[in-house]
This record gives structure tokens, sequence and C-alpha cells, in this order.
């Protein structure tokens, strides 16, 4: 008795198995192997991706002139490419920092005591360091003949509520000793703790003296169009030219805070309800994996975003396509009659519907509306699905046809088994193979069709692989030698879809037998 | 004794084309598949329908087992008469389709009487591979009859189901519920297919040339099957068959088949020993002898010609154009052209649709 | 051989079929471009921006009308725009009333930028426009599909004889490659490597225009040394698009060329032909052409017919000003009429395409029943 209990399954373990017989069958082929790997690949980078990426980061690749943005460097190339023998300066973040020193200075030349640099250093020097003092210094090792881009500064000002930040005031002065032993002060600036900001390079600040000190006969104006070739360079043939300046470089950072007495500051520090983050970039020309784009946007993360939109996208379009060329085929070809001909007439319009332009005009039309986000991909997606189902149809219905009039078909009529029955017990489960295939093929389709989209201009304001592209298109003019830009997304995008084609041919020849090998 | 199973003056024509078009232009042209037959098989018979292919047998089968789609069944009927309990049931919910307080009337069934006309009335196909979906085990094909049925829990239906491979001695049943179609000879497959048939118990089991498309060397086993359950089960059998020489060591009676139509019926033995119409006396002379040299001898068939298409049958008589003994009797030419011949009973039990026996008997 | 009453009903039937399948893209086309309201929100735009322009002219220093007849001017100016652009009647009576007339093509480019995409200024005939950028599409892309076919017509066969040789597998796996990456990014990548990066070809493709009118200008001047530079130009500036659309083209034509001739060398009649010692030479001929001659010729005919569509992301990165370009500019801008034109001529041309094919299969093969 309990042999004969064993011979019926629980059906998801039948799936299961079945599942894996396929697989082991796809790994013989070598197209098959190598469309499973890339797809492994995509799973894991998509679970990492939903697991690392912010829920807001949609919106924050949107609005590229904001932070996190704003700190990266621009144009910078992938970081790894210095172990290619690429000249390119690294990007050095400095946070969590503790001031080397802090105390209450009260007459501005005491500053020489904790920071001798300031004295020795070329700038205006209109702000003057006297209050209640903090002093930080970071050594940046500029280690390849390149510039770097900038040295940023950006504050995070954490404060009990007691405390009134607009009346406290930080003069902040920022310094660069170069590996010359030259010391330029290169940015001043000072706010209220209550409208605290980042703090960059500012040419103003030294541009003046640097022209006197080095005798250069350049303009101002010039100075300021090239200025970080000046901070971290040696001007040639009066300033005409400049010659990369490699070597250690040391920030050193003065923040003085004025504005109410400077023994109460330190008291608020001491205790702890008032507390002032400090994070130094000093921004290279690289960045990162993958580099950033023209505003800074670290197209690593932009890039990784993609995978699981191209998955889920893929399939959930590819999925509705299927099953609606399914149901609606097996019901066109086993019911036959006016269904059948209204199907038909039906798949013959939209097998001819020219869909992309279709999809361009839907697509014009949402962002004339200014939809953007998740609806207005939904709603391309919608389209796509409705004037795609047609091929599936075509070929199910012909299936059907075709096992409607086959013995078995008869048999389960003759036992009296219901419609429903034959097309879900014995019908449908012989198309799944084709299917399956069909699937696998049209997962692409979807993702490959909104890059094209987005490449036209049509924004549905969602940072996908088709986007990243499109921003790379529609700067054209500076983003031609930015292959970081360009390559990453649309390689991605490749692979993407090669790894569904080779499975695609794989399951086609496992499904097809004439086409197997010999 | 009373027939189980009573067929009268059935029409099954196809439509040739069901183009949009034909429906357009109002134009339609049948297929006579089954252009009035008549017949009537007694309980515990096993009665025979024989002819060549093409001429309606299966057709026959198919519409008994309603299989034909209702807009297809130009005329006629075909009344079963079924277990108490079933007339019943199907009484109480459609009192239209029974006749005479015993029988049902099977084209006017429609859902769940018809479902329940189908336990009593099950049919085995001719293609052992095409007659068991591939993607289903043995246990799921056999099982499937009960489960549309609603029989029992499942460990009453796996029991039936081994019983039911057991009476097709495909044995151990564990062994073979596990199996594949692919897993299977053709021989076991269609001893899956009668196994399938057998688990509602029907009184009626249709036969479509079963063993047609086995190996010789099977087909016994597959014969004795049938045959042990006829007397087991005390089922009746309708064989379809085109081999007239199966037909007799298997058939209480036959009918041949010529064009739709039922041209002789008699005995298994009288019609071949005593053959009354020209197409019965062709098929039996087309049997090859069994002794072996005789075969090589050059023997004559009384017959031919080609088979006429079944949307242009010809006039008068049906098998005139083919016909030897038309030639052969010039004087009943007149009668052939002009009028088709209906069934007549002859000698007692011997039915013949031919002017020629019927006019020398007149 | 006549055809028989019945084949005549069925392609008059099929012919019947797609003139209705026409019309109701067309229809389904002109209301989706009605019903969303897109043309709408750009036509207001554009309304707009003219009748400031205008208020703008009229309030320039010495002009002598009063405030009052100014604004009654703008009135009238702004009410005139609207009935030009359609905007005074509602959606389906704007964009259906196009439908009868794009039949005739009698419509007409609405917006100067659809225009300007292709070198010419308004007014400009819907029927004008087409014709001016189908010359420049077919240079790219049909040159283009007739090179592949060319190449995978005779090719795919061969390969498919070849069955698991090192050319066929290289074959199926660059099949494979094309069909994956999208055309459009390889005209990316190759306008930012031979464009920009390599200078070996134009970065945009735009000044073609000036070009192939030089070329026919000169042509029908008879000054044929400036034909030949103009040519000259006219190659540097197609090259690289021909070259483009070949490469991503020719793999999936290679591999369904050779999938049909698969399915014909297995069949048993051409191991028949082969049992009988037939020399493989005839086989090929006899056996295989023949047969795979009809699928082959049908996809490169609907190839042909759907490539005057132009390839409207590969012309708009190439910046070619072909149908498109024509087309998404078309789009974009919110020209109904021109799009509406548009549509109607590649559909109809792929539709005219489909029922020749299905004549033909009707005449020569007596199976196809539809």
């Amino acid at each position: 008795m309990s042999s004969r209990r064993a011979v019926k399954e629980n059906p998801l373990i039948v799936i299961l198995r079945s599942a894996r017989g396929l697989l082991r069958e796809i790994i013989t082929y070598n197209m098959g192997r190598v469309g499973l790997v890339i797809l492994a690949f995509m799973i894991v980078m998509s679970i990492y991706s939903l697991t690392t990426l912010p829920g807001d980061f949609p919106s924050k690749w949107r609005y590229a002139t904001e932070p996190p943005w704003i700190y990266n460097p621009k144009m910078a190339k992938p970081e790894w490419v210095r172990y290619l023998g690429i000249d390119v300066s690294k990007t050095s973040i400095y946070s969590n920092l503790r001031p080397q020193d802090s105390r209450i200075i009260l007459i501005p030349e005491d500053i020489g005591r904790i920071a001798p640099e300031y004295v020795k250093a070329m700038g205006i020097k209109k702000l003057l360091p006297f209050g209640y003092v903090e002093v930080y210094r970071v050594n940046y090792n500029l280690d390849v003949n390149d510039y770097a881009q900038d040295v940023l500064v950006i504050f995070e000002v954490k404060a009990s509520e007691n405390v009134n930040l607009s009346r406290i005031k930080m003069n902040v002065l920022m310094l660069l000793t170069r590996p010359d032993g030259l010391v330029l002060e290169v940015g001043e600036e000072s706010f209220p703790l209550d409208k605290i900001r980042l703090v960059k390079i500012d040419h103003g600040a030294f541009s003046l003296q640097y022209i006197d000190y080095f005798n250069l006969t350049i303009t101002l104006e010039e100075m300021k169009s090239a200025y970080y070739i000046a901070v971290f360079g040696e001007p040639r043939a009066g300033g005409r030219e400049f010659a990369r300046l490699p070597g250690e470089y040391q920030v050193t950072l003065i923040l003085a805070y004025t504005g109410i007495d400077p023994r109460e500051i330190a008291k608020m520090f001491g205790e702890g309800s008032l507390r002032v983050n400090v994070e130094i970039r000093v921004l290279g020309n690289s960045y990162g994996l993958l580099g950033t784009d023209n505003v800074g946007r670290d197209l690593f993360q932009g890039v990784l975003f993609g995978f699981p939109v191209a998955l889920a996208i893929g399939f959930l379009v590819a999925l509705a396509t299927v099953m609606i060329g399914l149901v609606l085929g097996v019901i066109s070809g086993y019911f036959g009659g006016r269904v059948d001909e209204v199907i038909q007439r039906l798949v013959d319009v939209i097998v001819n519907v020219p869909l992309l332009p279709l999809l361009i005009l839907v697509g014009v039309a949402i962002q004339t509306r200014g939809w953007a986000g998740w609806p207005a991909m939904a709603i391309l997606m919608f389209i796509i699905v409705v004037f795609s189902w047609g091929g599936v149809a075509i070929v199910t219905r012909s299936m059907a046809l075709s096992i409607k009039s086959e013995q078995y078909v008869e048999a389960a009529k003759a036992i009296g088994a219901s419609t429903s029955r034959i097309v879900f017990r014995h019908i449908i489960p012989q198309l799944i193979p084709y299917t399956m295939a069909v699937l696998v093929f049209s997962v692409p389709g979807a993702i490959i069709a909104e890059a094209g989209l987005s490449v036209l201009g049509i924004d549905h304001g969602l940072p996908t692989w088709g986007r990243i592209l499109a921003d790379a298109q529609a700067n054209r003019g500076i983003a031609y030698n930015m292959w970081w830009w360009i390559l990453p997304p649309g390689l991605l995008l490749g692979f993407f879809s090669f790894a569904f084609v080779a499975l695609g041919f794989t399951l086609e020849t496992i499904v097809e037998p004439r086409l197997r090998r010999r | 004794m009373k027939p189980l199973l009573k067929v009268e003056d059935l029409k099954v024509w196809f439509p040739l084309r069901k183009g949009f078009i034909d429906v357009l232009f109002g134009k339609m042209e049948y297929v006579r598949a089954v252009d009035g037959v008549s017949f009537s098989m007694g309980e515990r018979e096993t009665f025979c329908l024989v002819g060549e292919s093409g001429c309606g047998k299966t057709t026959t089968a198919r519409a008994v087992m309603m299989l034909v789609d209702r807009s297809d069944i130009k005329g006629g009927r075909a009344l079963f008469r079924p277990h108490e309990e079933v007339l019943s049931e199907a009484a109480k919910i459609q009192p239209d389709a029974v006749v005479d307080g015993e029988y049902i009337d099977l084209y006017k069934t429609r859902g769940y009487s018809n479902k329940i006309v189908r336990r009593e009335i099950q049919m085995i196909f001719q293609d052992p591979f095409g007659s068991i979906n591939p993607r289903m085990s043995v246990y799921d094909v056999v099982e499937e009859p009960l489960i549309v049925h609603g029989i029992g829990p499942r460990e009453e239906r796996i029991e039936i189901v081994a019983k039911a491979l057991e009476a097709v001695k495909l044995v151990p049943p564990e062994e073979f519920m596990v199996r594949y179609p692919h897993q299977l000879s053709g021989g076991q497959r269609q001893r899956v297919s009668i196994a399938r048939a057998l688990t509602l118990n029907p009184r009626l089991l249709l036969a479509d040339e079963p063993v047609s498309m086995l190996d010789v060397s099977i087909r016994a086993e597959v014969l004795n099957v049938l045959e042990e359950l006829k007397k087991t089960r005390g089922m009746s059998i309708m064989f379809i068959t085109h081999d007239i020489a199966l037909a007799r060591y298997i058939c209480d009676r036959i009918a041949v088949m010529y064009l739709g139509k039922i041209v002789e019926m008699a005995d298994a033995d009288t019609i071949i020993e005593k053959p009354l119409h020209p197409y019965t006396r062709a098929l039996i002379n087309a049997v090859p002898d069994v002794v072996p040299e005789n075969r090589l001898r050059f023997r004559e068939v009384p017959i031919k010609g080609e088979v006429p298409s079944a949307v242009r049958i010809p006039t008068g008589c049906r098998f005139r154009p083919r016909c030897v003994a038309y030639d052969l009797n010039p004087w009943v030419q007149e009668h052939c052209a002009r009028e088709e011949p209906g069934l007549v009973e002859l000698e007692k039990g011997h039915y013949v649709a031919c002017w020629v026996p019927i006019k020398k008997r007149s | 051989m006549p055809l028989d009453r019945r084949s005549l009903r069925v392609i008059a039937f099929r012919g019947l079929t797609l003139t209705i399948i026409l019309f109701i893209i067309l229809v389904l086309t002109a209301v989706i471009m009605g019903a969303t309201g897109y043309d709408t929100v750009i036509l207001n735009a554009v309304i707009h921006e003219q009748v400031r322009a205008f208020r703008e002219e009229l309030s320039k220093p010495g002009s002598p009308y009063t405030p009052e007849e100014r604004e009654k001017m703008v009135r009238e100016y702004r009410e005139q725009l609207l009935s030009v652009y359609g905007l005074d009647k509602p959606w389906y009576l704007r964009t259906m009333s196009l439908i009868p007339k794009v039949l005739v093509l009698d419509l007409h480019v609405t917006h100067d930028e659809v225009a300007g995409v292709l070198g010419l200024r308004r007014p400009l005939g819907a029927g004008d426009a087409i014709a001016v950028a189908l010359p420049r599409t077919i240079l790219m892309i049909t040159l283009a599909y007739v090179l592949s076919a060319i190449i995978a017509v005779p090719l795919g066969p061969y390969i498919a004889y070849k069955r698991g040789s090192v050319l066929d597998k290289s074959v199926i796996t660059y099949a494979a490659i094309t069909n994956a990456f999208p055309v459009w990014w390889i005209a990316m990548l190759s306008v930012f490597l031979f464009g920009f990066y390599l200078g070996i070809a134009p970065s945009s493709y735009r000044p073609i225009v000036a070009h192939i009118s030089r070329f026919s200008d000169s042509l029908l001047s008879l000054n044929f040394s400036g034909a030949l530079t103009a040519l000259r130009d006219v190659l540097y500036f197609s090259y690289i698009p021909i070259l483009v659309v070949t490469f991503a083209v020719l793999g999936g034509w290679l591999y369904s060329a050779r999938a049909v001739a698969i399915r014909v060398v297995s069949e048993d009649y051409v191991m028949a032909a082969r049992a009988k010692g037939l020399s493989e030479g005839t086989v090929v001929r006899k056996y295989i052409i023949r047969v795979i001659a009809g699928p082959i010729l049908t996809f490169v005919i609907l190839g042909l017919a759907g490539s005057i569509g132009g390839f409207i992301i590969t012309e708009t990165v190439f910046d070619w000003p072909g149908m498109g370009l024509l087309y998404y500019v078309s789009i974009s801008a919110g020209d109904s009429p021109m799009v509406l034109a548009l549509v109607y001529v590649t559909t109809l041309v792929y539709l005219v395409a489909r029922f020749i094919l299905e004549v033909l299969y009707v005449i020569l093969d007596p199976r196809v029943k539809l």
C-alpha cells in the first residue's frame, strides 16, 4: 500500500524536478551555460542593488545638482584605470575627522602657534581666525602625474534644542600646503551655523597673489578658468602652460567660531550639546567603480539601479505578453468559430500596428502631461504588452488546433472531462515548453524598447540603463571620450539580452528536436 | 432481451470547409461520413463494424461516444439503455432525453446528464501512441476518469486503478503506475488505454481498431485481454476493424459498412460463409489465404475502381460504380441506378442492401 | 495557371481584410493622438509663443495702435491660430477629419521643426516631405538590407549544410550578439568612436542633405567631375551608417536563412533524393534551394518593406534626416497630420508587401487555404 501511495506527488516537487532536469539539459550547451552565468550575475547584482540603494534613489538621480552628486568629482574615470598604468588622480574622502587642535584665540596673530601655515599662506585673508578655533589637517598624496579637481569640505551640525545656532558664526579658512612648500589659502567662507553649506576651492582667494608671486602674464579671468591647474600645478611660460605637481599635499582647515562668548562655545563642544562633523574630500579625476558623469553622478550606482529594473520589467512584460498570447491563442484554437474569428482579426490588427511610433506617441503624451517615475513606466510597458501578444497567439493557436485533434484529447472528452480540464490538463501543458522559450526570448524586448525610448529623449524619470545612455547622447559633445559613460550601460543591456537570447536558442533547440545537434 | 444500444438512421455530415468566406457566400458542401446507419446491439454482445478506411465506421463509433459535434449530426438518434440508477438520475435532470422509459437519447443529453451517461460508455482508440497524454504517468491516465466523475477518496481510486491495471495484465501495478507512456511498448500502452476505459466499469466498450497499429506479434495479448473482459465483466463491445477475418475471430455479429452506410449485417459465421452483398464478397476474397502456396496464386477480388468521394455520393446504389454484380446482372441495372436499396432482412437476422438478392428473392 | 474562382475570392477577401486593418490602425493612431491630448498641450505652447511674439511686435515703440486695438488684434490673431491648428474643435473632429485626407495624402506639415529636419521650409505637403525623406532612408537602411540579403541568402543554406562546424558556431554566436545589442547602441558607439574619437567619419550626419542634392544637381547639369566629388562626400557621410545597419541586421538574417534551410535539409524527401544517388549539387539545387526560396523570399520582402519606415532610434542617433528622424520629430513636435501620413504610408507599404506575398502563395501553392 505504501508504494501505491507514492504514485502521486506534490505538484510543486514535480515542477521543481522538471526545472532541475531542464537546467541540467541547458548546461550541456555552451550557449546555455553562458546564458545561465550572465543571468546568475544579473540576479546577484539585483539583490545587491535592492539591499544597498535607498528607496528614493530615482528622485535623487533626477535632481542632479543636489547632494550627494555635487560632492563627487565630475567626469571622473573609474578608479581601477590607474592599475592599467593611466595617470589619474584618486579621490580621497576623509570623514569623522577630529580636530588636531582646538582652543580659544583672542588675538588673530596667536594662530601662528597652532597653525603656522596660516602665516606663510598667500591669499586675501579677509576673515581673521579668532574666537573658538579648531584646526583640521589631512594629507593627500597626489601620486600620479595628474591634477586633482577640487577640495571640498562638507559640514554636518548637530545641536541640542537649547542652542541658538543662528547666533553662532563659523569662519572657514582652507589652506593647501603644496609639495613645493608653497601654502595657498584656497578658500574663505563665513556663515551662521544654521545655514551651513559646503566650502570648495575659491579661485578668488589666491589668484592675485599667485599671479604676483610667479610673475605671470595671464589675466585674472584666464586664471579663473583653470584655477585647479594653478592649485595643483606649476606655471611655465608666464602661466600659458602648467606642469603637473605630484607629491604630498596637506589640506589645513581652520574653523573659527564667533558670535557669542568663545568660552560658551568651548563649553558646548565640551559637553556635546553642539557637534560639527567635518568631512574633507579631495576630488581627483577618478571615482568609484565606474566613474561619474558630467554632473558628478556615480555611474556605478546608476547602473546598479538598472539591474533589478531590467529583470523585473523584462520578466513582467514578457510574462504578461506570453500569458495573454497563450490564453487567447488556446481559446482561439480550441473553441474556434466566432470567438476564433474575433481573436484572429484582433491579432491581424495588433501585429501590423507600428509599435515604436505608438510608444513614442504615448511617451511624448506622458511627458507633456508631466507624469514621471513608475506610473509613466507602467503605462509604456502596458502599451508594449497590449501590442505584442499577437505572435504568441498565432503560434499557440495553431498548436492548440493540432493538439485538439489528438486522440488523447478525444479520450479525455470520452471520459467526460470538462472543457477547462481538457484545456488546463491536456492542452496547455503541451504548450509550456514552447511558451517557455518564447518567454525567455522576449524578456529583453521591453527593456530594450524602454532604452530606445529614453535615447529618443522620452524621460520616464527612472535611472535605467537606457536613461544613462540617453544622458550621454544628450551630452554627446563631452561624452565622446567618456567611455565609462557609454560602454557599461550599453554592454549591460547587450549582455542582459544576450543571456536571454542564448537561453532562448538553447531552449528552442531542446524544444524543437530537429534543430538538435546530431 | 431488449437491446443495449439502438442506432436509428444516424447521419453525420461534416461541412467541407468551415471558412469565413463560405459562411459569407452561403455555400456549404458536406462530407457525408455516416449517411443513415441503423443497427442495434444486445447485452454481452460483441458487434463488429467492418469496412475499408473512410467508410464511416470510426465516425459511427465516435458518434455513439458523443465525440462528434452536435451540429454535425444531421439526422437520426442513438438510444442507450443505462443502469437503473443512471437512468433515474438522468431522468431527474433531463426528462426529455428519456425514451420508452428505459432508453436515453444520447444526443439530447446535455451537461451533467451527458457526463453521467458517459460512465456507461467508454472507448479505446486506434493509436496507442496518440491516445495517451505523453506528459501524464500511467497512474494519472488511468485515474483521470475517476477524478472527472468524482469517485472515491484517493485511497479508493488507487485501489481501482491497481485493479484495472491487473485486469489488463500490467503487473505488478505499482511498477507500471509510475511509468510514463514513452517507457511502454505499443501493446502495453493499448492496455493502459483499456484500463482507463475499465475504471468506470462501463456497459458498452467501443474499440476503434485497437490492434491495427500494433505489431502482429503483440496483437493477441490485447485481443485476449478484451476477450477475457467480455467474459468476466459482461461488457458489450463494439469492435471497429477493417479486417473481416479478425472480425470473425472476435465478434458475434458483423455489419459491413460502405461509404457511410451498412450494406450487410448478420451473424459472424453467416456473413463469412454466405455473403450476399458483392462488397462483402470482395472483402472476404481479399483476405490472404491460410494455405501459404495458395497465396502465390492469382485470386480475383471482385471489385473495381476506387472509393468515390463522400462529398459526391453516386446516385441510386452507392456501390454501383464499383459493383461487379451490377455488370453481371443487366436486369437490375435500372433499379440500381434509380433507387438506393434499403437494408432488408432476407433471412432471420441477415440483412442486406443490394437489389440483386432482394429482387431474386421477390 | 489561371486562378479558380475560389482562389480569387480568397485573395479578394485578404485584400479586404488588410484594407480594414489599415483603416483600423489609422483610426487607432488618430484616437491615441487625440484622446491623450498630447498634441493639444504641444500646440497650446506653440500658440502661446506665437501670440507672445505678435504682442511684442505690436507693442514696439512707435506702434500706431491704441492698447485696446492691440488687445483686439492679439485676440483675433489667437483665434486665427486656434483654427489653423484646429484647437477650436473637439479632438475627435480634429483628428478624425484627417483620416479621409490622409488616404490621398492631402495633408501638410504644420510645424517648422518638422520641415527643418528635412532641410526644407513650410508650406510643405506631407507627401512631398515623405518623398524627400524616403530616398535617404533607402540609401541607409534599405541598402544595408539589400547588402545583408546578398550575403545571407546564399550563405545561410551553406551554413545549414555545414551544421556543427566552426563557421556554423561562429555565425550563431554572431547572430546572438547582434540580436542582443540594439542597433542604435552600436550606432552610438560608432558615432563616438569613428566620429569623435578617431575622426574618420562625421559626428553628425545632417549635412548629407546638402551632398545628396549637390550630387543630383551636378548629375542633372552633366557636371560629372562635380558629381564625382559630391558622390565621394555622400559616401563619406553614409558608409558608417550603412555598415552599422548591415552589421546589426546580417546576424539575424543569417540565422533565419540557416533555420529555414535546416528544416529542409533533414526532411525525408531530401534523404530520399540522396538515397536515389543524386549528386549533392543536384540535391541542393533541386530539393533544397527550391523549397527554401519561398520562406527566404518572404522575410527578405517583408524586411525590405518594413525598412522604409526607417530605424527611428538609429536615425535619431546618427541625426540622419530620413523617414525615422522625420517620424520622431513629427511625433515630438505634435505634428499630427504628418504623424498620420507616416503611419499611413509605412503601414500601407508593409501591408501591400504582405498582400503580394499572400497572392503569390495562393497562386504557387495549391494547398494554401485561408
